[in-house]
């Protein structure tokens, strides 16, 4: 698998602006994402948030009739998606075979809210026009229709761990033969039911939101600029029988990586869920990033902006080989090791 | 493992919605509640009671989540992945689904007649169903009770609209193609087509003309019906749910009958089995469709064919 297929582009939106170079440039360059609070209630607490910076100007490709009633998630997830599919974000549609895998934790969480509340005031005048972008896979359908791509499409439900596992379905459809390329995108958008929720848990409280995406296809021969997905470790499953610590050192050790590979991890800057991750990477001698102090939780974006992160700096020769460690989230842990032959 | 659900345990995210409106500053309680709602918790409790701990895929592919579920597990066994998968669909009622339903005038004011020309809707219905899915050599070398064999997976996605279907049924002939592809059937080796058949007039009306375009000179011959006039609509269940019925089908040698209804609708060129009816049945296709386009069809046969 890991030499014929490689990424051909990228895009993100993150509480940094709406284009990877954003993303990559405020964790180059150390910035301070401001974080805001936001009051829902009079008698509730303040929610530390990263919302993403609103645009400047409505895009081009935001008067598109599907996106219309659209919520924050889809946009999130169509601008990440057009970027990695051209860097200007145009709306053409690839002569290719195009397989869609879009991975989420909470969805289209403002309309489900605004939707449901209008069920509990009166059940008989909720919207028709909200309920649709309620379901989990409704971004990712904008997407291939916006595309004009019929084939395959998935929604994958999971926490911060989910994109590594929509990059390894990925693969297996363009093994398989089933794709010839594929768009792996994750988004979430900023609500307060959601962002509430991270005070009940241990980790970062301060929600964020946006969207990744790689664009993933085979290639016979790579380029020595290709940038490549060498590896990825079967996710490692949390249970009764598998530990959180046991599956973070199981995914550890299936590792085929290089001495001075860059770590992207998902580190959360809370010591004691840290802790399985730290003990496991402990020996690592390459440079280390990671996210999401700066951003905040991104619930099943983090392992995309991770990444983004890792094609970015294997792009602007930072590095030659780059592990994404997705282990923090509650259900699995996975990793992906990214390199450029040219090395 | 590989799971479909269309809302999952919604009636838990309801219940947090109504203490975090009604009580705002409350937290006791909340996160066992929150927890739970996560679709990957339920299946993590599953897992624990199966004692398993290998790689987990929850697909929320609106009503086509537990087809696509079952056919992604077929996938992973078939290209070597996985040695075993447990696949399967569920969703249970809640007050949103059937709310959100109700203000598109989906639901039926009478009752689901799927194929009938006076159709009204769908009936919403909640449950699960799961499979054991191995390699035939590895069933057969444990001597397993082999109850189907499945042969065939096909996917695809609408672009019509977010709710609607193609009126032509583009992409579910595109699905049906795909899996009898894999399967390496003809539409005249097909003995019966389970359809998704909802009892909706986009529906019924857009499977019914895939079905006739994708038959072509079988489509006369071609015995098909809905389960749903039965069961209701499971949403994210609905298609694991058919499966196993399509597998009983199998096993008993019978084929599941639509509702009877007096009056088909003029699209249904094809055999509508209205009664119960004993048939040795050797190839079934069940058809999933689903809100976003998401569209899934299975290949089943019998296992005492030659594989596929």
């Amino acid at each position: 698998m890991s030499n014929r297929l490689h990424i051909a582009g990228w895009g993100a939106v993150s509480p940094a602006g709406w284009t990877s170079s954003d993303l990559v440039n405020a964790v180059l360059d150390q910035l301070d994402l401001p974080a805001s609070l936001e009051l829902r209630h009079s008698d509730a607490p303040p929610i530390p948030c990263r919302r993403v910076p609103p645009l400047a100007s409505p895009p081009t490709w935001l008067r598109q009739p599907r996106l219309r009633r659209s919520s924050p998630i889809t946009r999130f997830a169509v601008s990440a998606a057009l970027e990695a599919l051209h860097p200007s974000k145009q709306l053409v549609p690839p002569p290719i075979s195009l397989g869609v895998l879009f991975a989420v934790q909470n969805g289209s969480v403002n309309y489900s809210s605004r939707f449901f509340a209008e069920v509990l005031a009166n059940p008989g005048l909720a919207s028709p026009i909200l309920f649709p972008e309620t379901v989990f896979n409704a971004p990712s359908s904008h997407i291939s229709s916006l595309l004009a791509s019929p084939s395959l499409n998935n929604t994958l439900v999971n926490d911060a761990g989910g994109f590594l596992s929509a990059l390894d379905m990925a693969a297996q459809w363009l093994d398989d033969g089933q794709v010839t390329d594929c768009l792996i995108i994750s988004a979430e958008e900023y609500d307060w039911l959601s962002a509430e929720s991270l005070a009940l848990f241990p980790g970062p409280k301060i929600a964020s939101e946006g969207a990744a995406a790689l664009w993933l296809r085979r290639t016979e021969q790579p380029s020595p600029n290709d940038i490549l997905l060498e590896q990825i470790t079967e996710a490692a499953t949390i249970t009764n029988l598998q530990s959180r610590s046991t599956a973070i050192q199981k995914m550890y050790l299936e590792l085929a990586t290089p001495d001075n590979a860059t770590l992207i991890s998902a580190e959360s800057g809370h010591t004691t869920w840290d802790l399985p991750h730290a003990e496991s990477f402990a020996a690592w001698v390459g440079p280390r990033f990671t996210l999401q102090p700066q951003f905040g939780h991104g619930f099943s974006i983090l392992g995309g902006w991770q990444c983004v992160l890792a094609c970015e700096l294997l792009q602007r020769g930072v590095c030659h080989d780059a592990v994404v460690a997705a282990d923090t989230g509650a259900n699995q842990a996975q990793a992906a090791w990214f390199t450029r032959p040219s090395h | 493992m590989s799971f479909g659900t269309s809302a999952a345990a919604m009636s838990l995210g309801e219940a947090y919605y109504k203490v975090k409106t009604t009580q705002p500053r409350t937290q006791g309680g909340l996160a066992h509640l929150t927890h739970l709602y996560q679709p990957a918790s339920q299946i993590r409790l599953l897992a624990d009671a199966l004692q398993v701990s290998g790689p987990v895929h929850i697909i929320a592919n609106a009503c086509a989540s537990g087809s696509n579920a079952i056919g992604n597990a077929f996938h992973l066994i078939k290209s070597g992945r996985a040695r075993r998968a447990v696949a399967g669909g569920y969703d249970a009622l809640s007050q949103l689904v059937f709310a959100g339903f109700d203000s598109l005038q989906a639901l039926s004011t009478t009752m689901p007649r799927p194929f009938a020309a006076d159709r009204d809707g769908l009936a919403l219905g909640e449950g699960a169903a799961v499979l054991t899915l191995e390699r035939l050599e590895d069933a057969r070398a444990r001597g397993a009770s082999i109850l189907g064999e499945i042969t065939g997976y096909g996917s695809s996605t609408d672009l019509h609209h977010l709710t609607q279907p193609h009126p032509e049924g583009l992409a579910a002939i595109q699905s049906m193609t795909a899996a009898c592809q894999e399967a390496n059937w003809s539409p005249g080796q097909v003995d019966y087509i389970n359809a998704h058949g909802t009892g909706t007039p986009l529906n019924d009306s857009s499977e019914g003309a895939a079905i006739c375009q994708w038959a072509g000179d079988a489509v006369s011959q071609m015995r098909v019906s809905s389960t749903k006039g039965g069961t209701g609509h499971l949403l994210g269940g609905a298609g694991a749910v058919e499966a196993v019925i399509c597998l009983m089908a199998l096993q008993g040698g019978w084929i599941p009958p639509n509702v009877p209804i007096p009056n088909p609708d003029p699209v249904c060129q094809f055999d509508l089995v209205q009664n119960p009816t004993d048939f040795p049945i050797r190839r079934i296709l069940s058809n999933s469709f689903g809100f976003g386009g998401a569209n899934a069809t299975l290949a089943l046969q019998h296992p005492d064919l030659e594989p596929a």
